[in-house]
Parts: structure tokens; C-alpha cells; sequence
């Protein structure tokens, strides 16, 4: 799905350039569900802002969906491929009602108004919005929102979705709802990039990729980086209480593979 | 110091947003405050923080020791709490606002940005505009804790920092807990919060849902998923691990169930390793090959109360209503009313567009809150064109007025009025989709000529659609910029300089909306090149017709009246 090499990319600021990610290489499965993570500024957005197309490489290589994003025209094909779910809730509604928004994207696809209005109206039902389909959007809670974003995506049929740390500003039980809204979407197919802040999500995906200062410092494993790599006390996050009780049982000498990620694994374990 | 509700009741559009609050904080703890949003969290902060007055009860501080400033509110957005142009200077006009002698302020401001882990010589003379999420966070502290406060109110201090910055802010927190500050912190982290806390209240509908010691609320599941909040992962396994036999009580911190574990064998097991991920794939790969999507289950509903049914939007009639009816409208109004000069078509205007934001059902507490941050540079033109320095009728100091000018400034400050209003109907009562294709319509003659017109109804319509957001964001500037000075009422809040100090933070923010709804229109492969199917269709129907001519003859009529009166 993605094959980024190398890839660069600084932003211009009066006659100088200010580098903000520097020589990353990673390639993304079709149907992967990766976490991305790392401090604030380290990079995470921009590099999100790449593989959607919303901005070009300064220098490598990088193909998203079969499609070489050097050039102008595949940036915008991209698009159809891969969508993006944003942190801020209120950022990212253009239409005043849930239709209105889900519309928007489908206007220049070639469909015919029917057409437009049943697909409008599945992914509103998929996504639990159906009933909301006509209210005044500031009506909407952050959650919902969210979900109405996640519509947006799949009325667009993308094969990708990246979420932005969508789910930072909203109360527990959103959080909830779109954390499994997204592995919903995972397990029926959708690629995921789920860019957090939260160790226990990380802990809980397949995958994980750490950034710090415009690389990828470690791409691997939860249970590599959690238990062997070292990384997460280097840069000063507190373990969550899980992976705090692996360690206690990796100190008395577990192997690896019986460390607990989430706290159903610590249920099959102790 | 310690903090008192008694009986507090407050209401939001006449909608009750807390009822009968009874709360005691007692001085010198740390108290979480913890409820899912709309649970009346933040409107009990404001209120204990002194930034609004209850509708019913009261709010007492008792053990005040009289300083300039009692209580310090940090809200959850720094974004909408920093206004000046330096760390140094964000931090001094609390100081001055709270009348800390000059020779003191530096000092307290190197002490304030030093306790909170900002080093004055790196950071004092930077744009607290360009700071990271969490020196935003710090640096908004620091100007709470310069005034010296008794009782110091934070609001989701950890959402959306990174764990680094996280952790840094948790131990300022039991820093600022041993200094002997009162605490109130609002959350919805109870994992980091809860064992740090003396007391914890948990808010459900406006109301007190539970009101004690922290312990005894992590441990209870069931109390906290009713009010829609997630247990802490050290008492969700504990409870798990004591369920299995494993513990004989339900550890009150994470430090309580490592310490408990520690004393037990635990073999490593002996079975088949755990998956690589709890996430375990179940995705088919064909799915993903064929990019169908099957439905997903209806998981809007799980854990919440069950959804209201749809609420008819008001005003129907005018939401059916072709938009172009309504542009017209707007347009020859406008045009009519620019063109009048005496009071009577003036006023039956004002009570015709009253009439029909009426029959709209535009709430009045909306339209109250649209007008609100006009009607002070509305009081101000009129006072402006009133002033007569060579033959005044009314003097009041230095000032001289004449009676022409108070009557002509009044006749134009209600015909910029009117304008507005005319502007704030027809958005009030045309969603976007409609907005754009009426504009679209009406530029249709440029299209002609070849110019692209899309772009341009799509900036207005999301624009707008945005000024109720910028009006939001506006009150919040005022209300953090409240919270930094000592309390003051009416025109007293409203100096030159406070106003000026809005202004640039309010660009900011409206600046870096626009370019996040820029991007997500981008991102949704806008391209205003394409051909294009609009959702919303245009049809004219015999209602329109006579709703036009209803238009045209009011416009008429009221323009015969300004000619002859």
C-alpha cells in the first residue's frame, strides 16, 4: 500500500529550509494496521500530510497505492486511495448537516444524484449516523463527529485511513466507539494508520513505528518495543500498567513471547 | 482556602446545565472532577473559578487570606488562553491586572516560569504563539500560578500532550499538591489523576453522581460506567486478577497491585506463546482486494444512552424554501435599506425582519449571542458620528454632542444593524449545500465569461457556515483573558486593551481553521475543475414564485416609504 524511500521533507521559511523528516523508509502492507506515534513536532503529521498527497516529498522516493506521489496528478489520484481522519472534530465538517458533509466528497465522482444519496446513506447507517443525517452538525458531539469523518472516508471508498490522533479530544466512551469503529474497519480490509499518543494503543497493535525528530527510530513489534528494545524509557513515556506487570514477570524470567500486551493476554496468562 | 457550592443551579439557553450542586473542597487538596461531556464538568469549574454567576445557590470560599487573587483557571485549549507577544509579557499582564507592584513582577515571573520547568533566559522573550502543545499548557499555568492564587482549577490538563510532556505536568501537579495549593483538576485520565487525589467527584447530568475519597470510586465498575467513564487499567486488572483468585483486594493505585503481584510465585507459563498482537488479524485479504465493505455493525449505541429521535429543524418552511428566494430576498433588502435615511421605514423594517426571524424560530438566545459582540463597535460608531465640537446640545465632560448626529448615528448604527440581521436570517435558515448553490446560481453570469466561480461559493459558504465557530472562539478569548484579571462587570471589562489583546490571538486561531478546512477539502479531493453533481438540486416550485413576489412587494412598499417619509 505504501513504499516510502528515503524520503525527505522540509518546509520553507523566508529563503531558508527547515528539515522536518529526514531519510524515512517504511512500507505498509495492504490491509496492515500500523500505530504511529512520537513526541509533539517530531514529524508524525507531517509525514501523514505526505501520504494523503497534501504535500510532496523534498527528495526519495514514495508510492502510495501503486501510484508515484512525485508527480502533481498522482497526488490528487491519491486521494480516492487513501483519506484522513484529523484530531480536531470541528476541522474538518464542510457541510452544515451529516448528508451535507458526506456529500461533499462524492460531487466530483462522476455519480448520479440516486447514486450519490444511497451511498450517502449507507455509510451514515454503517457508522451510526443515520438518524442524524439532517441535523444542524454543531448539534453533533466530538465523537460523532468523528464518526461523520469516518463516513466521509468510506463514502469515498478509500483502502486507507489514516487517523490523525482522532480520537485526543474526545471524553472515553468516543474514544471507544471510534477505536473500534477503526478496528471494524481494519478487519473487514481497510488499511490503518493509527497515529496516538496512548502507549496501551500501541501495546495493543500489530505493528508500531516510533518517530523522534523527523526519523523512524523503531519499527517493529509491541513486544519488542516494549520489552527488549529499551526505547520507551529513553524517551520518558511512563508504561502503561500492563506492560508495567510484564515487566515484573519478565524480571522473573519470562520469555518474551509470554509478556503481556493487553490486559485480556494478562488474563490468559497469570 | 477551601471552596463551598451550596445548591448550585446554572442554565445554558434556558436548558439547566447544573442542578442543585452541593460540593465541599476542603483547602490545601487535590480534588478530581471527572464526568463525560455535556455532564456539567466544565460549566462547575467556571463557576467555582468565579468567571459566572450561579442561577440559583451559592458559591463560598472560606480561609481566603485575602491576596489580590483567590482563584486561577487553566482551561484545556491553550490555544485560546494566550494573547501577548512574549512568554515574559503573557505571564505580566496578570501581575498588572492583579496590581503586583512593577518592581516585583519580574522576579515573579522568572519564579512562576521556573516552577513550572520553563527556564526564563530560554524562554521569556519567545511568541508563546510558537511554543510546543505542552510549554503552551505550562506557560498558561505559570501566568495562573504568578498571581499567587489559593485555589488553582485545571481543565483536561493531559488531553492531547504527548506521554513525556504528560508525565512532566503529572509531577508539577503533586509538586504544586505539597505546596499546600487548593486543587481541582477536571479529567477524564483517571488512570494518572485518581491516585494522586484527595477527593474525587464525578458529575452525570448536571448533577453530583458521587462525591468521596478516590479509592473506593475506582473500585466501583459499575458506578463509573453509568456515568460514562472508563475504570483505571489498575482496577480494571486488579478486579480481573481478584476474580481469579490471584488477590485478596482490589489495589487502590498501580504501585498497590505491582506490590501485591510481587509477593506472588507467577511461573512463567508453559503453554503456547501469547499472538503477536491482541489485535488479532481476522481482515481478509479478498475484501481488501475487491474494496467492497460489508456493513459494520451499528456501534454507535453500545454504553450510551440510547439516541434521541430526530429532531424536526426549525423553521421548515423556510428550510424548504428555494435558497434563491431567500438571496434575492437578502439582496434587495440590503439594497433597500442602504438606500433609507429616516427613521420610519427604518423601524418598520426592524420590526418586519423581527417578525420574520420570529416565524424563522431562530432561538433568541442564538441571536443574542450573534449580536453580542457587535453591539459595543455598534455603541461606539454611534457615539463616534453623535460628537459635535463646535456647537454641542449635550456635553458630558470633554465630550460634546448634537442632537442631528445622536439621531443620525442611530439611524445608520440600525441600518448596519439591519444588514447583519438580514445576513444572519438567511444563513440561519439555509444549511450549506443550499448556500452554496444559491451563490453558485447567482455567479453563474461570471461562469459565463470564464471565470471559475466554484471556488469562490464554497470559501463564502464555509465561511459563513463558521462565523457561529468564531464567535465560540471569541467569547472563550474573553473568558480566559477574564480569568487572568481581577473580577470586574459591565463596560470595565471591555478597555481598549483588552480589546486589542483579542485581536491577534482570534486571527490566529481563525487562520489556522481555515487552513485545517483547507486541507480537509483537499483532502477529500476537492477539484473545482472537475465536472460536478450538485447533492442539493435546485427547483423552483410555485411556493417560491409567491414567496418572490411577497419579497419584491415588501421591498417595494418599503421603498415608497423612504421616499415619501
Amino acid at each position: 500500500m505504501i513504499k516510502a524511500h528515503n524520503i525527505t521533507f522540509s518546509y520553507r521559511d523566508g529563503l531558508r529550509r527547515l528539515p522536518v523528516l529526514q531519510s524515512i523508509s517504511i512500507h505498509i502492507r495492504r490491509g496492515e494496521w500500523v500505530a504511529l506515534t512520537g513526541a509533539n513536532g517530531c514529524g508524525k503529521s507531517s509525514l501523514v500530510r505526505l501520504l494523503n498527497g497534501l504535500n510532496s516529498p523534498s527528495a526519495g522516493t514514495l508510492h502510495v497505492a501503486g501510484l508515484d506521489l512525485r508527480s502533481r496528478e498522482n497526488r490528487t489520484a491519491v486521494k480516492q486511495h487513501v483519506q484522513l481522519v484529523f484530531q480536531n472534530p470541528e476541522a474538518q465538517t464542510i457541510g452544515s448537516t451529516p448528508y451535507e458533509d458526506v456529500a461533499f466528497g462524492l460531487e466530483n465522482r462522476g455519480l448520479s444524484r440516486e447514486e450519490m444519496d444511497v451511498q450517502i446513506r449507507r455509510v451514515l447507517q454503517q457508522t451510526g449516523l443515520a438518524h442524524k443525517a439532517d441535523e444542524d452538525i454543531a448539534t453533533l458531539s466530538g465523537g460523532e463527529r468523528q464518526r461523520l469523518a469516518v463516513a466521509c472516508c468510506l463514502a469515498l471508498q478509500a483502502e486507507m485511513i489514516i487517523f490523525d490522533e482522532a480520537t485526543s479530544m474526545l471524553d472515553p466512551a468516543g474514544r471507544i466507539h471510534i477505536l473500534a469503529l477503526a478496528r471494524e474497519l481494519w478487519r473487514q480490509g481497510t488499511t490503518i494508520l493509527w497515529v496516538t499518543q496512548r502507549p496501551e494503543e500501541l501495546a495493543e497493535s500489530p505493528r508500531v513505528a516510533v518517530m523522534e525528530q523527523g526519523s523512524v527510530r523503531f519499527d517493529g513489534d509491541p513486544r519488542t518495543l516494549f520489552y527488549s528494545s529499551g526505547l520507551p524509557g529513553q524517551l520518558g513515556w511512563e508504561p502503561p500498567p500492563v506492560i508495567r506487570i510484564g515487566q515484573l514477570l519478565q524480571s522473573r524470567g519470562w520469555p518474551l513471547s509470554g509478556l503481556p500486551l493487553s490486559e485480556q493476554d494478562l488474563e490468559a496468562v497469570l | 482556602m477551601s471552596v463551598r457550592a451550596e445548591n448550585v443551579s446554572f442554565l445554558y439557553d434556558a436548558a439547566a446545565a447544573l442542578q442543585n450542586v452541593d460540593l465541599e473542597i476542603p483547602g490545601g487538596t487535590l480534588t478530581v472532577l471527572c464526568g463525560v461531556t455535556g455532564s456539567g464538568k466544565s460549566t462547575l469549574l467556571r463557576l467555582l473559578a468565579g468567571l459566572a454567576e450561579p442561577a440559583a445557590g451559592r458559591i463560598v470560599y472560606t480561609g481566603d487570606s485575602g491576596s489580590a487573587a483567590r482563584a486561577a483557571i487553566v482551561f484545556q485549549q491553550p490555544e485560546t488562553q494566550l494573547f501577548a507577544g512574549s512568554v515574559h509579557k503573557e505571564i505580566e499582564y496578570g501581575l498588572e491586572q492583579h496590581g503586583v507592584p512593577k518592581a516585583q513582577q519580574a522576579e515573579r515571573v522568572r519564579s512562576a516560569l521556573s516552577t513550572v520547568g520553563l527556564p526564563y533566559e530560554t524562554f521569556a522573550g519567545r511568541s508563546p504563539f510558537l511554543l510546543s502543545g505542552g510549554e503552551k499548557r505550562r506557560l498558561c499555568i505559570a501566568a495562573a500560578l504568578a498571581v499567587r492564587p489559593q485555589l488553582l482549577i485545571l481543565d483536561e490538563p493531559t488531553a492531547g500532550l504527548d506521554p513525556q510532556a504528560a508525565q512532566s505536568l503529572l509531577r508539577l501537579v503533586q509538586q504544586l499538591r505539597a505546596e499546600g495549593i487548593t486543587l481541582i483538576i477536571g479529567t477524564h485520565d483517571l488512570d494518572s489523576l485518581l491516585p494522586l487525589a484527595d477527593k474525587a467527584v464525578v458529575m452525570r447530568s448536571g448533577s453530583v453522581y458521587y462525591d468521596g475519597p478516590p479509592a473506593p470510586l475506582a473500585a466501583d465498575h459499575m458506578l463509573l460506567r453509568a456515568a460514562g467513564l472508563e475504570p483505571p487499567a489498575y482496577s480494571r486488572i486488579g478486579n480481573r486478577l481478584r476474580l481469579q483468585g490471584l488477590l485478596s483486594g482490589q489495589p487502590d493505585s498501580l504501585d498497590a497491585l505491582l506490590a501485591e503481584l510481587e509477593l506472588l510465585p507467577l511461573a512463567a507459563p508453559s503453554g503456547d506463546a501469547l499472538p503477536v498482537s491482541p489485535l488479532k488479524a481476522s481482515c481478509g485479504a479478498s475484501q481488501a482486494e475487491t474494496g467492497q465493505l460489508q456493513t459494520i455493525p451499528d456501534i454507535a449505541h453500545e454504553g450510551t444512552p440510547t439516541p434521541s429521535p430526530a429532531v424536526p429543524r426549525r423553521g421548515v418552511y423556510w428550510q424548504k424554501l428555494d435558497p434563491r428566494v431567500k438571496w434575492l430576498g437578502m439582496l434587495l433588502g440590503s439594497l433597500v435599506v442602504l438606500g433609507m435615511s429616516s427613521p420610519l421605514p427604518l423601524l418598520l423594517a426592524s420590526a418586519l425582519t423581527a417578525v420574520l426571524a420570529g416565524s424563522a424560530a431562530v432561538p433568541w438566545s442564538r441571536t443574542v449571542r450573534f449580536f453580542r459582540p457587535f453591539l459595543l463597535m455598534f455603541l461606539f460608531l454611534w457615539l463616534l458620528s453623535a460628537l459635535d465640537w463646535s456647537s454641542p446640545d449635550l456635553t458630558l465632560g470633554p465630550l460634546g454632542f448634537s442632537s442631528e448626529g445622536i439621531v443620525r448615528g442611530g439611524l445608520n448604527v440600525l441600518r448596519f444593524l439591519l444588514l447583519i440581521a438580514l445576513g444572519f436570517l438567511f444563513t440561519e435558515t439555509t444549511t450549506g449545500a443550499p448556500l452554496r448553490e444559491a451563490l453558485e446560481w447567482s455567479l453563474a453570469p461570471l461562469k459565463r465569461l470564464g471565470i471559475r466561480t466554484r471556488g469562490w461559493s464554497l470559501a463564502v459558504s464555509v465561511t459563513l457556515q463558521f462565523v457561529p465557530w468564531i464567535l465560540g472562539k471569541l467569547s472563550q478569548l474573553q473568558l480566559a483573558l477574564k480569568s487572568r484579571g481581577k473580577p470586574q462587570r459591565g463596560l470595565t471589562r471591555w478597555t481598549p486593551r483588552q480589546i486589542s489583546m483579542l485581536v491577534v490571538p482570534l486571527l490566529i486561531l481563525v487562520i489556522g481553521m481555515g487552513d485545517e478546512l483547507a486541507t480537509a477539502v483537499d483532502s477529500r479531493g476537492y477539484d473545482p475543475k472537475k465536472a460536478r453533481t450538485p447533492s442539493y438540486p435546485l427547483n423552483w416550485r410555485s411556493a417560491d414564485t409567491l414567496a418572490l413576489a411577497c419579497v419584491v412587494l415588501t421591498v417595494a412598499v418599503l421603498w415608497w416609504i423612504s421616499r415619501i417619509s
